[in-house]
């Protein structure tokens, strides 16, 4: 543990640093899943109104990123997130300075922060998190510097735009804060006070021209899952890597005994793995609080007094491989994340047809959007009046057999193209004739325009 | 080197036992199950290449093979130096014997009698339930029960064999990654203790959590993309729920102590009911039967499996009834009979395990896999096409793969199968032509293996549809299988 005291250890951690968020990019570049897609999108072209999406609406969106993206958006989407990746971790390294003066437990836990499954998929590519993130780690830093502290609240100030649901959780853990520390209170109700206004004007505007935010009721019945909810290794996207949270567990344990000292950290943890079952974007906070635990863990084991040198040796090696596994297993994951070249490929002949609306499964939807097609439906649900009715109008299509069924709903929502490619099949049917399939493979006025690579296009003639 | 008495009966028990497997697995060439047919594939394919089958285009005519692969590398290399009947049919019978040494020890460890642990031993060395897995078999349940035993012999012996203890640890998790009894049996040994107000040694908490770490760690780098896909629900390996059903619930009272063995049931009972010294001993054999009524109840792990546990660990405490039963008759006036008693006690243990289990491994050998089972797949290696895929139920695929070499639509290797029972049941159960057509045409099967074991597992004496029809040729019989050719 002696080397973690070195000079040039923070340089080896940079260095760590650059070097994992890399991967990702070089490997496979910054289109992984929908978001990026979606984004650069809404970059290219601001405006309060989206053509594409949902055929058509009110563009009720976290604009933050997107605008923060558009001066360059190409270039900026592959630069931001790992320059910004960087300047996290120095930033969160301030945030430590503040809290821990042990440099061996300051230094394991940025080490565990650049390896955690959340950090490396927050900053490998132009997500919608890497922005809210950094920006939380900047106020956050600000914050704890007294001398500094003012100058977090333009940071809240615009942090609504990003993310209204990372604003919310990071106010109240520096409630808990003020509330234990008893000082920056003031700054704090600026903060409050700045968020809420800057929050309340924006998403005004937003419900005075959509009216209330709807969820739908027919989203698929997610089970309550602890797992698979909370931890990366489990099925979650950015959760938490299981072994980092066993020896944050331990660490807890080791300072147990000092709880009352430490209540705001252990207030603020058990309110973020509440909300983190029902919201997942508060897992990147939840693993910036996890991290340090993690390390104080590893130091108390590191230091315990063991009865067998093997067993320690052998204990504190499986969780490096572990810590280290989550990490490599969440960059391989987005190497070989959706969309792939076949995708890309069909992207780009879409976007070479006439105009029309497209028909798949709201997964796709971003996809389609980005060919500069129009979608039925997509994942961006939220402020869309006609939502609920046009993800029913979709399970009826998926299933329908016949021309009394769909005729009607192609019609009244213009559709010209459908989108259908293997996952999909995967997840709607269970029979290659079934539904949807049947009708396109059977009837006349179906025609394939495109198959390559599991992707089909079908152009309604 | 002069051995004990005690030494030389162990040697003798153990040299019965591997008899007994011997004089069974010699009664055929073959071997008596299909799983063993997996194994022998994999392990003669790591000694001819070196590297193990990762994507089986034999398998569901194509699959992904999630194994780690120890048991085949072992054997494999192995069939390297040694004939091939000492890899896979001996090496077997002597790692399934092997149970009586590690038996002894731990029911020596709780009695401190050597001849309670002798009785204990030779009460193992005949448990139907662990010899109707492992006669004339390759399996991993043939090195897991005796590694899990030592395992657990180590853990209780930590200060001299720890050693022992983590390297066979580590092996075990390589074999069964998801085989939970080990995990359980330490968490329920922890909380057993806790509840009982044992300290748990310090040495013995370092050794369950790096066991936890390991077992996480492996099964995370084995089973990442099912652990990410899946969740937790990978422990239930991709069943399908239909072979879930015939796995767990087809419970039956007295023929579940016939394979636990009826003097095993008794002694074993007795022996935890009477054992009032509460250590950590005792209180690690009531973990493992807690944690194997847990797995058995969350359906985690086989109920043939669960129920082999359960009487292994009844023969350890078996000793213990066997100890007291002895000091009791030493305070009695017949004392003086008490070789007699125990002769006649030792016999009637027998006997009751030796029938049973001669029955059993008689019904393994002859009916596990048959002569005429084995003539049929090598009709269909010799008479059909090379890439032509043969239907048949799910525990023949492995059968259709290793003798047939033919593609299968079904096997056992579930984790990335599609799943495909409830068309592999049409197929035997349907009386519709078009659906039974449909289901081998969907899996491009060309031919259609109909055996007796089919028409059992399925309950019925023939296929309607195929009678009178001219889509199906018949094209081989024996008394145990006809092979169809599909025309149509």
């Amino acid at each position: 543990m002696q080397l973690f005291t070195k000079w040039y250890v923070k340089y080896i951690l940079l260095a760590l640093c650059c070097a994992v968020l890399l991967v990702v990019p070089l490997l496979r570049g910054p289109l992984i899943g929908t978001e990026p897609f979606f984004t650069a999108r809404l970059a290219a072209h601001p405006s309060w109104h989206d053509d594409l999406s949902f055929g058509g609406r009110f563009a009720a969106y976290a604009w933050g990123t997107p605008l923060v993206l558009s001066p360059a958006p190409s270039v900026l989407m592959a630069a931001l997130p790992f320059l910004l990746g960087i300047a996290s971790v120095l930033l969160f390294s301030s945030i430590l300075n503040s809290f821990i003066e042990d440099k061996r437990l300051k230094y394991l836990s940025l080490l565990f922060l650049i390896l955690s499954p959340s950090f490396i998929y927050t900053f490998s590519f132009p997500n919608s998190l890497f922005l809210p993130v950094f920006l939380v780690l900047a106020a956050a830093s600000l914050f704890f510097h007294k001398r500094y502290s003012w100058w977090s609240l333009p940071i809240f100030v615009i942090l609504p735009l990003f993310s209204i649901l990372i604003t919310t959780a990071c106010l109240i853990v520096l409630f808990c804060y003020t509330l234990w520390k008893k000082e920056q209170q003031k700054v704090f109700l600026a903060l409050l006070f700045g968020a809420l206004l800057s929050g309340a004007l924006y998403y005004g505007y937003i419900f005075y021209n959509t009216g209330w935010a709807v969820g739908l009721s027919l989203g698929e019945g997610k089970a309550f899952q602890l797992f698979s909810t909370l931890f990366y290794d489990f099925g979650t996207l950015y959760g938490l890597g299981i072994f980092l949270t066993l020896l944050a567990t331990i660490g807890i344990l080791s300072k147990w005994e000092k709880k009352y000292a430490n209540l705001f950290l252990f207030l603020s943890l058990s309110f973020l793995i509440v909300v983190s079952f029902f919201r997942q974007e508060t897992l990147v906070l939840l693993n910036l609080m996890v991290v340090p635990f993690a390390a104080q863990g590893f130091m108390f084991l590191a230091e315990l007094r063991w009865t067998s040198k093997h067993f320690k040796m052998l204990t504190l090696l499986a969780f490096v491989c572990g810590i280290v596994f989550s990490g490599i297993s969440q960059m391989d994951a987005l190497t070989e994340a959706k969309p792939d070249a076949h995708v890309l490929n069909a992207i780009q002949f879409l976007s070479e047809q006439e105009q029309g609306t497209v028909f798949s499964h709201q997964s796709r939807g971003a996809w389609i959007a980005a060919s500069g097609q129009k979608n039925m439906i997509d994942e961006q649900y939220l402020f869309v009046p006609d939502a609920e009715k046009r993800f029913w109008d979709a399970e009826i299509l998926y299933s329908a057999r016949t021309k009394e069924e769909i005729y009607p709903i192609l019609t009244a929502y213009d559709i010209k193209y459908v989108w259908i490619d293997d996952e999909m099949k995967g997840i709607l049917w269970d029979y290659q004739t079934e539904g949807l399939l049947f009708v396109l493979e059977y009837s006349r006025d179906f025609t394939k325009i495109y198959d390559e690579g599991g992707v089909e296009i079908w152009k309604l003639t | 080197m002069k051995l004990r008495k005690e030494t030389w009966t162990l040697l003798f028990i153990f040299f019965v036992a591997f008899g007994f497997h011997l004089a069974f697995l010699f009664q055929v060439p073959f071997f008596s199950s299909d799983e063993s047919y997996f194994h022998l594939r994999h392990s003669q394919y790591i000694t001819e290449h070196f590297s193990p089958i990762v994507y089986d285009s034999l398998s569901y005519g194509g699959n992904v093979i999630l194994n780690t692969h120890i048991l085949h590398y072992f054997l494999g290399i192995l069939d390297i130096f040694l004939p091939e009947i000492l890899v896979y049919k001996i090496l077997p019978a002597l790692f399934a014997s092997s149970i009586v040494f590690v038996i002894y020890l731990l029911a020596k460890k709780v009695t401190e009698n050597e001849y309670a642990a002798l009785f204990g031993a030779l009460l193992a060395a005949f448990v139907p339930s662990f010899l109707s897995v492992t006669i004339n078999q390759i399996s991993t349940t043939t090195l897991f029960v005796p590694l899990f035993l030592f395992v657990l012999y180590g853990l209780l012996t930590l200060e001299k064999q720890r050693m022992l203890f983590l390297f066979l640890s580590l092996i075990l998790v390589l074999l069964e990654p998801l085989n939970l009894l080990l995990l359980f049996t330490l968490l329920m040994f922890i909380v057993l203790s806790l509840a009982e107000s044992h300290a748990i040694q310090k040495n013995e908490m370092e050794a369950i959590g790096l066991f936890t770490l390991l077992f996480l760690l492996i099964n995370l780098i084995f089973f990442k993309q099912l652990y990410l896909t899946q969740g937790l629900a990978t422990v239930w390996q991709n069943l399908p729920l239909e072979i879930y059903g015939n796995l767990f619930q087809n419970f039956d009272l007295f023929q579940t102590i016939a394979i636990i063995g009826i003097v095993p049931l008794i002694l074993g009972v007795l022996g935890l009911l009477v054992y009032k010294k509460h250590d950590r001993t005792i209180t690690l054999f009531q973990s493992v039967l807690l944690a194997d009524f847990t797995l058995l109840l969350l359906r985690l792990i086989p109920f043939e499996e669960g129920v082999l546990f359960l009487a292994i660990v009844l023969c350890v405490t078996a000793a213990i009834s066997i100890e007291k039963i002895v000091a009791y008759i030493r305070l009695t006036k017949a004392a003086r009979y008490k070789s007699l008693l125990m002769a006649t006690l030792v016999i009637v243990a027998l006997v009751s395990l030796i029938i049973p289990s001669v029955v059993i491994a008689r019904d393994v050998v002859r009916e596990g896999v048959t002569v005429s089972e084995i003539e049929a797949m090598e009709w269909i290696r010799d008479n059909t096409p090379e890439d032509s895929v043969v239907a048949g139920n799910v525990y023949e695929g492995n059968l259709i793969i290793a003798i047939a070499q033919r593609a299968n639509i079904i096997d056992t290797q579930f984790f990335y199968a599609e799943d495909r029972i409830l068309d592999v049941e049409t197929i035997f159960t349907t009386e519709s032509l078009v659906k039974a057509t449909q289901a081998l045409r969907k899996y491009g099967a060309d031919y259609l293996y109909v055996s007796k074991k089919s028409q059992d597992l399925y309950v019925v004496s023939e296929l309607p549809y195929i009678k009178g029809e001219s889509c199906f040729e018949e094209v081989f019989r024996n008394d145990y299988a006809i092979v169809y050719k599909m025309v149509c």
